[in-house]
């Protein structure tokens, strides 16, 4: 368990001016108590009860989202979702488009003028400026693909973009159900870990798993067909040692379509190529975690988990591959689908 | 409607508007005097598959008549339609239903039918917690509004934990399975979501299942609800009548199960203790 250090930050923040003033004129900090009624109640509060303390905090916080791109459907989305959650809850929000400054330099000005409670930054280059100006305060992260090339200070919390190996399992299971032997391709240089916990979710699932390593040594054509041969859907993982380029991509959905397997994949992007099952993270509800975890900072709660996984999918289903490829779906799961393609 | 472009007299930029505006209005009211529509409006799913409902049903309901479907995803939006007295038939959850007939009287004339059972209920579960009073502080996972979950949840704590419901934050979910998975995955301390949801990870994932403890169940209600509004017009009878028949066809019968139904029940065929049930405030 980790205890959030970092929002304390904000009353002291908040009542330090009244503070300051102090040894200096007590007829200043009368005044200024007196005018600022916002600062009266938070000191008193802060002395009194750490409790109301920490709720009147979070009331009057201000957070700062910088966001990578807003022309960005998807970062837009987890944007609405964050704001429609947290704003009952803050005071101030903020926010900075990184596409539309020509100086991300800008940020760091604004960081300092306005001094933010919290950060929240959706996108890589967000995190990363975040990262780069953001000194000691809380930074939240989302929409950041694989993370963990980042590192994760003690101060950063986040969503992570890649769903648990254990959902991914269990809503292919769930859509198709009558598919049992799972097969996918991997570069030990990337995925061994990741697989080795497929492993483990798939014998729990009642699943096999057909492992089929590509490398200098074992290039993909050669065992593509023979793995082909011997599974029932292929996993298409996000490892970069496989899907290195456009070629190799196409090279695999044609072998799928000649072998009349379904490819089952992580993101949209494959469905030009004609995969049968895409399944991923659901954005708006990764923008509602990161506003539940937000407000966990903001009130000092203890954090469980720092990057929690996306707790919602998203689930794109080709019925027009699956007729051709004569594969039965789940009807019963068609209410959990988001879109549904059919054949033209 | 805005012009900025300074090449285009003043006078044709008036005169455009006003022909596009009499176009425009053409165009609206030569369907609207023929089309029946069907609303809908669930805030018993997050799940974002408007656009493939608008395109099946439309497809579907195309084939049967002068018919077409119109998905909400907003309540106050649909809540507008409803006012404004649209002509059509209005799906909605049961919940919703009820809340609505106070204000506005609405007849249910089908209720939705899944493996033969016309009612669900709600449960709260749990893999860490043992009983409610340990909820202060958690986050619950559920499908649906934040609204439709918290009155779910009140329902489940009664008056004696009612007070625990503002130390609880609520996480709403596309979809029952994925709250249901977050409890097993920690980002949710416990979930709200049906039986027949807790029946299915039962059979996708029984590992995680049999982790579930159950902290508190709701009351039965019906599933989805095909109502129109009061005072009732002969109108809409051919509109119900292609709907209470989807089930007999392959596409029709498609369309239902991405509204989680396998059919539908008239409401004058039911018994009386279920009849009484949809007349309640």
């Amino acid at each position: 368990m980790e205890t959030n250090r970092y929002a304390g930050c904000l009353s002291f923040q908040t009542i330090a001016p009244a503070l300051t003033t102090m040894p200096h004129n007590i007829f200043n900090i009368m005044f200024n108590l007196m005018i600022k009624p916002r600062i009266l109640l938070l000191a008193l509060a802060g002395l009194c009860c750490p409790l109301i303390s920490a709720s009147l905090a979070q009331a009057q916080a201000k957070i700062l989202i910088i966001n990578s791109d807003d022309t960005v459907n998807k970062y837009r989305q987890v944007k609405d979702a964050f704001k429609l959650q947290i704003m009952p809850h803050a005071g101030r929000i903020i926010d900075f488009n990184v596409q539309q400054t020509a100086h991300p330099e800008a940020l760091e000005k604004l960081i300092k003028d306005e001094n933010p409670d919290l950060i929240y930054s959706i996108g890589s280059q967000a995190y990363q400026l975040a990262a780069q100006f953001g000194g000691t305060k809380p930074v939240l992260f989302s929409s950041v693909i694989n993370w963990q090339r980042f590192g994760r200070p003690s101060n950063s919390y986040g969503v992570a973009n890649e769903l648990s190996l254990s959902q991914e399992l269990s809503l292919l299971r769930f859509v198709l159900p009558g598919l049992q032997r799972i097969g996918v391709i991997y570069d030990p240089n990337y995925s061994t870990e990741r697989i080795v916990e497929a492993r483990n979710q798939a014998r729990d699932l009642g699943l096999s798993l057909v492992e089929q390593t590509v490398g200098e040594a074992e290039p993909l054509e050669k065992n593509l067909d023979n793995l082909l041969a011997r599974i029932d859907v292929l996993w298409l993982i996000a490892d970069p040692g496989v899907l290195a380029d456009r070629a190799t991509v196409e090279k695999i959905f044609v072998a799928s379509m000649q072998h009349k397997k379904p490819v089952y994949t992580y993101s949209d992007a494959f469905m030009n190529y004609g995969a049968s099952l895409v399944v991923a993270a659901d954005t708006p509800t990764m923008g509602r975690q990161a506003a539940n975890l937000a407000q966990a900072i903001l009130l000092r709660e203890p954090i469980k988990e720092a990057v929690q996984t996306p707790a919602g999918s998203h689930i794109t289903l080709n019925v027009c591959q699956l007729g051709k490829l004569k594969t039965d779906y789940n009807s019963d799961a068609l209410d959990a689908i988001n879109q549904l393609l059919e054949c033209p | 409607m805005t012009f900025n472009r300074p090449d285009v007299p003043q006078r044709w930029r008036a005169s455009t508007v006003t022909v596009l505006l009499a176009l425009l209005l053409l165009v609206r009211t030569a369907p609207a005097g023929t089309t029946e529509t069907i609303f809908f409006y669930n805030p018993e799913s997050s799940v974002d598959n408007f656009a493939a409902l608008k395109t099946e049903f439309d497809d579907y309901l195309s084939g049967q008549g002068a018919y077409s479907f119109q998905p909400f995803s907003e309540r106050s939006t649909f809540e507008s339609m409803l006012a404004g007295n649209a002509q059509g038939v209005y799906l909605l959850s049961s919940w919703h239903y009820r809340q609505l007939n106070a204000k506005t009287p609405l007849e249910a004339m089908l209720v939705g039918v899944a493996k033969g059972e016309l009612q669900q209920r709600k449960i709260l579960s749990s893999k860490d917690l043992s009983n409610i009073s340990a909820l202060p502080g958690s986050t619950i996972a559920g499908a649906g509004s934040e609204d439709y979950l918290r009155s779910q949840l009140q329902q489940m704590l009664g008056a004696e934990y009612e007070g625990l419901l503002p130390k609880i934050k609520l996480l709403s979910v596309p979809k029952d399975l994925d709250a249901l998975m977050a409890v097993g995955f920690g980002v949710a301390t416990a979930a709200i979501s049906s039986e027949s949801s807790l029946n299915k990870l039962a059979i996708i994932n029984p590992k995680q299942h049999a982790q579930l403890k159950t902290l508190a169940s709701g009351e039965k209600s019906f599933l989805l609800i095909a109502a129109i509004a009061k005072p009732q017009k002969d109108k809409e009878a051919s509109l119900l009548k292609v709907i209470e028949s989807m089930q007999a066809q392959p596409a029709g019968e498609k369309n239902l199960k991405m509204l989680g139904l396998d059919g539908w029940k008239r409401t004058d065929t039911l018994d009386a203790s279920l009849s009484k049930q949809l007349r309640l405030p």
